[in-house]
């Protein structure tokens, strides 16, 4: 069974940072797109992109200006609520790679501005993606596995 | 950068036609995701990741709606979201 390393590596020490982890999340090295066979312009079929599997969110979220770049489908608008009260966001489609597991997967993503925020990610994975994988959290190691 | 831009305008007509058959879709297909392309549903779907298969295959890059009936369609921001710790970096 393939198991895909979630946790963060110091790069001095070059192990395993339980501190980084506390800091960052669980974070999957994925491809995101929509690739349509023959299909003849400038898209890119598919990005790399830093995924935080995000236990203590229901949905997906991908980065706002991701998405436009990929041109993903808008398939809903939702309204979220947040700090500064409800605002719509589009949904969209996106297909996910996680390579190293052979595992992919269409989600629902509400696009919202992870990196203008600072965010680490471009893609958080909510529940509605957990359910189709294990994770095991080793926080005194600073270590985090993924399987299917 | 491309300029960011809800579109709730260009799936109007889809989410219209969802808001007037809503009952009908709870009735016959609760808890399945439902594809809406215009005023018409297309089919009804165990699962979003079949749906979008579909959706992607017959309609490409769309517009269409994919909705899961019964679902919320509000929802939380996430706190990983909402609440970033600023001064976190090592």
């Amino acid at each position: 069974m393939p198991i895909l390393e979630a946790g963060w590596v110091d790069t001095k020490s070059n192990r395993w940072s339980p501190q980084l982890l506390q800091i960052h999340g669980p974070t999957a090295d994925v491809t995101v797109g929509w690739i349509i066979e023959n299909e003849e312009d400038d898209v890119p079929d598919v990005e790399p992109a830093k995924a935080l599997i995000d236990t203590g969110a229901s949905e997906s979220c991908i980065d706002e200006n991701l998405a436009i770049k990929l041109q993903l489908p808008v398939v809903d608008v939702n309204s979220m609520a947040g700090v500064g009260g409800a605002q719509d966001h589009n949904v969209y489609a996106a297909e996910v790679n996680i390579t190293a597991l052979g595992f992919k997967q269409f989600g629902r993503f509400t696009g919202v501005h992870l990196v203008a925020g600072g965010q680490t990610h471009q893609v958080l994975l909510g529940r509605t993606f957990l359910q189709d994988i294990i994770m095991v959290y080793d926080g005194r190691r600073g270590h985090v596995t993924i399987s299917v | 950068m491309a300029k960011s831009t809800v579109v709730r305008d260009v799936l109007a007509t889809e989410r219209k036609a969802f808001e007037a058959m809503r009952e009908k879709l709870e009735k016959h297909h609760n808890g399945k995701f439902v594809v809406l392309v215009g005023d018409e549903l297309q089919d009804a779907f165990d699962s979003f990741n079949v749906a979008a298969q579909y959706a992607r295959t017959k309609f490409g890059r769309g517009p269409y709606l994919i909705r899961q009936v019964g679902a919320p369609t509000s929802m939380s921001l996430p706190a990983s979201v909402a609440y970033r710790a600023i001064n976190a970096n090592p």
